[in-house]
């Protein structure tokens, strides 16, 4: 049956009529194959028009429409609504942008009349091949898994609980509160970092919203935005969380010591141990790498040493690794960060004199609940009497290549807190360039300015060195007259910058989230998405997506829940675009060309039936899979390769 | 070449080139009427299948327009068109179809000045070079 | 009534085709059972005279191979179709052009300069070339006409079924003789050959990366590929990805990769393009420096792209 289609002009106002003579181009469209009306109107876009353009839908049986008139991006939603309102599929739809394609750029109006013409023969050729495209509705799942505890997954978390969501909070640590719980004060109000976070990690752990999975990690992820299936591996513990009361009575009983990671190897733990006082939750693990009941025969010292008796409902050495299976319909990826640790330290000397040590060294020492009990003392025991803190280490090309954003602020910080633990402590701030950012950080830099703190600029911080001389360390380098510069200390601290989170090249794969050049989850759009990643519905939060301070972390993780909370609604279903790619599984070779090209993982490769297959979730409709399949399997809906064709020869014509 | 008007096909990808082109209009900005445009979604739509086609179907000349490296609406299509067109224009050149028949360039959504100059330029240049139906085997064939 | 009666016969073709039926070994019998061969002059004595005496239709189908660029391979290919109730475009060639359509790069004059006056062995002092009709001696001798393009058999006369592949394997001409005998054939029109990409059916799949991508181009001289790594893998440029399965991957498994003698799949429009496309597609940069590097690093496009298929082209040629 041949197709049917109307022809609308719209003069807007003078807009159209003022430089087409629109009665040639009327008589021109009538001409055209398939076209049974063709009809002038002074302003198609309007209320009456549009209700008049859908009576005529239904009056002259129209299955196509086309509109010359202005462009798609002004009114295609406008007319694709008439469409609807007459009872066709949105998408039987074409626009003749002869507006601003011909009328308003073409002061001879015979030629733009003709160009017109070929607008809307071309439409005319092109709506022949349209398809009725079916608008897809799914259900969803409202719930979210956040993937780490730090302050930005604990204020996702929260914001999520707090409107009816519940959370689930997968923690790789056996402890929450992430790397800020390493800290003692932090800027900018020096506060307490336990304390501040306190009441924050108690919610968290006592939301009935919440479910907190510390010492777990995310084994798989399957489906899309609105229903990830998540496999979840919880990993044996040895202690039960729900019976242990947490009274710490095994771990002296414990034989075994190790250098506590927590401590950054700067103190010692038990095999049964918690990272450090007051972790939350409050319940020992066993590290099984340790522990002479499984390297060895068979030691129960902590049970034996349990006043509950040390059962197997309190420690079960043969308690296995738990699958847990979460349906969840958002994934926020919160992973934080870890403390650069590349080549730069080697040339500062860490680990080669025992008396430099990282910012992160220097917070556990200064934490009244660390190695020292809160003093600033050497490995030898002994305070020291002046202490250097080196910049910017690992920012050089090469290593991190970036600023890290918190170092000045956190150097500046610690430079304070060591004045005041020892006033007689001199401390030297070496520095290149000042990263102040925002209304707080100046202030900082002012307040430690006013203190007995040495300041001494350098010309680059990558080519400073440190060596020994007797009773000191020496850290060497040139000022910015090219003039030599030689700083003694005998304790120095090197300010290190963020790297990406251990795994998180693991993670993406898994979550089929795209990371960037520097190895972080790469945002959406670096300044118009920042807390969206590539792959729609998994968002990311805090240090994940790159360095940030402990403020803008907390912020990605209230936006990120945000996202969350604004894009799955309870009890309404999620709507899909219709206009998406699709590949034909007959035709489909399974040369997963396409994979690679889609910008959303909106293509997966079905291994059982060897095709690819396209996620109508994720997909945005681009058309790159339809241009670089070589089967001519991919098909752009909307914009095929038969319809664009059609297009073009009636361009051509 | 007197009085020779060669046709243009341009492919413009959605966001930033069909919005310049728009813009131009708005801006009542000429640019020539030997210019046709065919809206994609993004540059890396652009199907070697359609150039050819427009080639075979008498087109003198073929712009591809998108967005500026970096600024992909979908990341990185117009980096996927780059990759085409640097491949394209090689078999274009054994073809007979010298490599300013078919032009690949960026405009922002912003410069509708930049959208006049292009296809102005595209414009000029083709009709210093004459039609493109030669006598070779391939224009025999083709209409 | 009698068998069916069949014909062969070939235009611009290599004889591999011709090959390829012998290539039915003991199966051919089956075939000389099934049908009566009246026409198959590669094989067999017979005259152009035969087949002008049949009446319009009374072949059952004729299988012809080979490209069309003479008047005599016109001719002859407009009397068969004449006479034939199926006209089957047998091999690469008759179905795209094939290899000798790559003479669509250039022109007839050229052809014939290089061939019969440059080529470096050639001795023609008095720079003869042949001509269509040429008097000597009184007595006037005739050549067929040698036309400026390759065409394929479909740009000439209409054609009912294609059989595939440079040249078809032995599994699917009998299949398709058999289908002509037992009425079995697909919708008027259709390839012979399955509707899907080589890489669906080729043994080294397995071994193909989900994030193709080409770092770098190489000859299959260049590297050596592990017999069941995927080319594309090793750098290598296969057609498989889009190039109809169905030949039985005989070049995959002498260690070589595809080169597109299948053509491509029923959704394509421009074999080479789509292929070309593909291959721009895995290019593994951004940078248009190496972009750049890796397009040039392609060697000869149209050779590598339309191997087989110049003739089919969206443009058939060089314009």
């Amino acid at each position: 049956m041949p197709a049917r289609i109307g022809v609308y002009l719209c003069e807007c106002g003078s807009n159209v009529a003022e430089g087409i003579d629109l009665e040639r181009l009327a008589a021109f469209a009538a001409g055209l194959e398939d076209v049974v009306a063709v009809v002038r109107h002074p302003l198609l876009c309007g209320e009456a028009a549009c209700a008049m353009l859908a009576d005529e839908i239904r009056a002259r049986g129209l299955d196509r429409l086309v509109v010359a008139a202005c462009s798609p991006k002004e009114h295609e939603p406008t007319f694709r609504r008439v469409c609807v309102a007459g009872g066709l599929n949105p998408h039987m739809l074409q626009l003749a942008n002869i507006r601003e394609l011909a009328g308003w750029v073409t002061p001879d109006k015979a030629r733009a009349t003709a160009k017109a013409e070929t607008y809307v023969r071309a439409a005319v050729r092109r709506v022949r091949r349209h398809e009725p495209l079916e608008t897809r509705e799914i259900d969803i799942v409202t719930d979210a898994l956040v993937i780490g505890a730090g302050v930005a997954g604990i204020e996702a978390a929260l914001t999520l609980a707090q409107k009816g969501r519940t959370a689930f909070v997968v923690e790789r640590e056996p402890y929450v509160g992430g790397k800020v719980m390493k800290c003692d004060e932090v800027f900018p109000n020096l506060e307490c970092a336990s304390c501040m976070l306190e009441p924050k990690l108690d919610a968290v752990l006592h939301d009935e919203r919440i479910r907190v999975l510390t010492n777990a990690e995310v084994e798989s992820v399957r489906g899309d935005y609105g229903n990830f299936l998540v496999k979840v591996r919880r990993k044996a513990r040895y202690v039960n969380m729900q019976n242990c009361i947490g009274c710490g009575a095994c771990y002296p009983a414990c034989p075994v010591e190790v250098a506590s990671e927590f401590d950054e190897g700067l103190g010692r733990r038990k095999a049964i141990y918690v990272p450090f006082r007051g972790s939350l939750p409050n319940v020992p693990i066993i590290d099984r790498e340790h522990c002479l009941h499984f390297t060895d025969a068979g030691c129960t010292a902590c049970r034996d040493g349990c006043p509950l008796g040390g059962g197997a409902e309190f420690i079960d050495f043969d308690e296995q690794d738990e699958l847990l299976e979460l349906k969840v319909g958002a994934i926020i990826v919160a992973t934080g960060f870890e403390p650069y640790s590349g080549a730069a330290l080697r040339r500062l000397g860490f680990g080669r004199y025992p008396d430099v040590y990282t910012t992160v060294q220097l917070e556990r020492l200064l934490n009244p609940g660390g190695p020292s009990g809160g003093k600033v003392v050497k490995r030898d025991g002994r305070p020291p009497r002046s202490v250097c803190l080196v910049p910017c280490v690992g920012r050089e090309p090469g290593e991190l290549g970036y600023c890290s954003a918190v170092c000045c602020q956190n150097s500046l910080k610690l430079a304070h807190l060591l004045q005041q633990r020892a006033p007689e402590l001199e401390v030297s701030l070496v520095h290149a360039d000042w990263c102040l950012p925002g209304k707080r950080a100046q202030r900082i830099y002012d307040a430690a300015a006013r203190e007995r703190l040495r300041m001494i600029r350098v010309a680059d911080p990558a080519a400073l060195q440190v060596s020994d001389a007797p009773g000191t360390l020496l850290v060497e380098g040139l000022d910015p007259a090219g003039r030599p510069r030689q700083i003694e200390a005998d304790m120095v601290v090197l300010a290190v910058g963020m790297r990406p989170s251990a795994g998180s090249a693991e993670l993406a794969a898994r979550l089929r989230a795209p990371l960037d050049e520097d190895g972080f989850f790469r945002e959406e759009h670096a300044s118009t998405g920042p807390v969206s990643s590539a792959l729609q519905g998994v968002y990311l939060a805090g240090c994940a997506s790159g360095p940030r301070d402990i403020a803008a972390a907390v912020a990605g993780g209230a936006g990120a829940a945000g996202k969350v909370l604004s894009g799955l609604l309870p009890g309404q279903k999620l709507r899909l675009e219709s206009a998406v790619s699709v590949i034909d599984p007959d035709r489909c070779g399974g040369c997963r060309t396409c994979l690679g090209q889609c910008p959303y993982q909106a293509i997966s490769f079905d291994a059982e039936r060897g095709v690819c297959v396209v996620s109508d979730v994720l997909c945005k409709g681009c058309g790159t899979c339809d241009a670089s399949c070589p089967a001519g399997a991919a098909t752009a809906r909307h914009f095929t390769t038969a319809q664009l064709v059609a297009e073009l020869l009636g361009v051509l014509e | 070449m007197n009085g020779f008007e060669p046709r243009v096909v341009a492919f413009l990808c959605n966001w930033c080139s069909y919005s310049a082109a728009d813009a131009a209009g708005s801006a009542r900005k000429p640019h020539p009427p030997n210019v046709t445009v065919i809206r994609l979604m993004c540059s890396g739509r652009m199907d070697p299948q359609l150039v050819l086609q427009a080639f075979a179907a008498g087109a003198d000349g073929v712009l591809v327009l998108g967005c500026h490296p970096g600024d992909c609406h979908y990341r990185e299509g117009n980096y996927k068109a780059r990759r085409r067109h640097a491949l394209l224009g090689r078999l274009l050149r054994q073809l007979g179809i010298p490599p300013n028949r078919l032009v690949l360039d960026w405009v922002g959504a912003t410069e509708s000045d930049k959208f006049v100059e292009v296809t102005t330029r595209m414009v000029e240049d083709l009709r210093a070079l004459g039609p493109l139906r030669g006598n070779g085997p391939g224009a025999q064939g083709v209409a | 009534m009698g068998k069916p009666k069949v014909a062969f016969y070939w235009c611009s073709s290599c004889g591999g085709c011709e090959e390829a039926v012998i290539d039915l070994a003991e199966d051919v019998l089956k075939v000389v059972e099934a049908v009566d061969i009246v026409f198959w002059p590669a094989a067999l004595d017979f005259k152009y005279e035969h087949v002008r005496a049949l009446g319009d239709g009374e072949l059952a189908v004729t299988f012809l191979n080979g490209a069309v660029r003479t008047a005599e391979q016109e001719e002859l290919a407009r009397l068969l179709r004449r006479k034939s109730a199926l006209l089957v475009a047998y091999g690469a060639c008759a179905y795209m052009g094939g290899i000798p359509a790559l003479a669509n790069l250039t022109s007839r004059a050229a052809i014939l300069e290089t061939a019969y006056r440059k080529g470096p062995t050639v001795v023609n002092p008095r720079g003869t070339v042949p001509l269509e009709t040429c008097t000597d001696d009184g007595r006037t001798l005739r050549l067929p006409r040698f036309d400026e393009t390759v065409r394929s058999l479909d740009q000439v006369v209409p054609v009912d079924y294609v059989v595939p592949g440079c040249a078809p394997p032995p599994d699917l001409t009998l299949q398709a003789v058999l289908a002509v005998v037992q009425g079995t054939l697909p919708p008027r029109g259709s390839v012979l050959a399955p509707d899907k990409a080589l890489c669906g059916t080729c043994p080294r799949k397995d071994s193909k990366p989900d994030d193709l991508r080409l770092d770098a181009i190489r000859r299959i001289h260049e590297v050596i590929v592990e017999p069941d790594r995927c080319f594309l893998a090793a750098g290598v440029l296969c057609l498989g990805p889009g190039t109809r399965a169905g030949c039985g991957e005989r070049c995959i498994r002498g260690h070589m990769p595809c080169t597109g003698c299948f053509g491509p799949t029923s959704g394509v429009l421009d074999h080479g393009a789509k292929l070309l496309s593909a291959v721009a597609a895995m290019f593994g940069s951004n940078d248009p420096a190496e972009i750049d590097a890796l397009a040039a690093a392609v060697p000869d496009p149209a050779g590598t792209f339309y191997r087989y298929g110049l003739s089919r082209s969206l443009l058939r040629g060089r314009i």
